[in-house]
């Protein structure tokens, strides 16, 4: 299996680690990929609130270049997959002034969860697994945009998806029931409306913390940023303490592979996991 | 799977049943002096105006968690998506996110979140701005920025 690999703006700054983590699995799973070098921004939720024919263009760069080498799409960013996803499977031309010209056999856009468990399936990865991590507990936590409109290209439960959980299962961890898993983190919020984006935000990590779980597991960079990054933010707004590790799934799963921490951009997290680390 | 496209027709709005169940599933109504199935109605009624200068347009998350719940099948989140294309000027202060952030892609053709979220902080200062400073630099300490 060979893909194109679109990074996007995120996985190149705070959301690194994904990028690293994955870099590190790809080779141990059996991922072949290629790299996009020129790629461009894919213009998130705000190309799609302003200017319609933006919207459409800018996620075309990529679907064109994919075209070209006829190679499917991998993306870790769900907001960047959703856009994509939206722009390849209309009639080219409906949206945005570039017209195409599409290829005739379209390339599918994937995101890397969906690569995980439909592409290579959880039974081959397991196979892979050297370190299970037994007795970890973790939440599963999907988010919005990676489940929703469209449920892992039409393969997931919208309301009850069990991708992470088996994710988590395979590695050798507990998945612990969360009722949250599917509700939103207001990341997309942070900048425009600040303190509804930190009170979703702050829901989210007190369900978290009521399970007592080790660690919880996204699949989102903004999901990521909200939990991790701006914990001590929320901990001021809310009052309450969290102190709880928010991990990648594809870091999760690459301690399992027995790939070094450092390696999977563990020492880049804002809120430590060397308590959780330290129990491997 | 059927993917759909942005849309700019607004008659989805007479599929409508006002049942509520976008907004009781609206993760920022609690917030919003208005929920999705007012904008709706607004629109149902002709009262289009009103619709696309609803304050809940720009509250709205985008989580898509109305449009996957709707029983009679509205995009909502795409109607929303297409009332904010409607309603959008540049020069609204309270809207300088999407002006910054267009403004930063159509330069670099890709987002600095540094430069974003520098841009923003300029213009409003944000709720925990020690938080902030601290946050700003261990992300840098760890090579997550610049």
């Amino acid at each position: 299996m060979k893909y194109l690999y679109y990074p996007g703006c995120s996985v190149k700054g705070t959301a690194r680690d994904y990028e690293e983590s994955f870099g590190s699995i790809a080779p141990i799973l059996g991922i072949e990929y290629e790299m996009m070098e020129d790629w461009v921004c894919c213009g998130a939720t705000v190309a799609k609130s302003v200017n319609k024919e933006l919207a459409g263009d800018l996620p075309k760069h990529a679907i064109l270049q994919a075209g070209k080498r006829s190679l499917d799409l991998l993306m870790l960013c769900p907001s960047c997959y959703l856009n994509h996803l939206r722009v390849l499977s209309q009639s080219p031309g409906a949206e945005g002034s570039i017209a195409g010209p599409f290829p005739a056999q379209y390339p599918a856009v994937k995101q890397l969860l969906e690569v995980l468990a439909f592409d290579l399936g959880w039974k081959e990865i397991r196979k892979k697994v050297s370190h299970p991590l037994k007795g970890v507990k973790a939440v599963p936590y999907y988010g919005c945009l990676v489940i929703r409109p469209y449920g892992l290209g039409g393969k997931e439960s919208l309301e009850n998806p069990r991708t992470l959980e088996n994710l988590i299962s395979t590695a050798g961890g507990d998945p612990v029931p969360f009722p949250c898993k599917v509700d939103c983190c207001g990341g997309g919020l942070l900048l425009s409306k600040e303190k509804v984006g930190l009170k979703l935000g702050g829901m989210i990590l007190q369900e978290a913390k009521k399970t007592r779980a080790d660690c919880v597991v996204v699949a989102c960079p903004l999901c990521h940023f909200m939990l991790d990054a701006k914990q001590r933010t929320i901990e001021k707004e809310t009052g309450a303490k969290m102190g709880i590790p928010v991990l990648y799934f594809s870091q999760f799963l690459g301690l399992s592979l027995g790939v070094e921490p450092r390696k999977l951009g563990l020492h880049r997290l804002i809120t430590s996991a060397r308590s959780f680390l330290g129990r491997l | 799977m059927k993917v759909a496209s942005l849309i700019d027709d607004l008659s989805a709005c007479r599929d409508c049943v006002q049942c509520g169940r976008c907004s009781s599933g609206c993760p920022v109504a609690f917030e919003s002096p208005q929920t999705p199935r007012k904008v709706l109605r607004l629109l149902q009624i002709g009262r289009v105006e009103a619709a696309v200068h609803s304050p809940f347009l720009w509250f709205c998350a985008t989580c898509q968690t109305c449009t996957v719940r709707c029983p009679r099948g509205v995009d909502v989140a795409g109607i929303m998506l297409a009332l904010r294309r409607r309603g959008y000027r540049k020069e609204e202060k309270e809207l300088s996110f999407y002006r910054n952030f267009l403004r930063i892609v159509e330069k670099k053709r890709r987002v600095s979140e540094l430069r974003l979220g520098f841009k923003m902080a300029v213009g409003k200062l944000p709720l925990h701005p020690w938080e902030d400073a601290v946050l700003l630099f261990k992300l840098w300490r760890r090579g997550k920025i610049g």
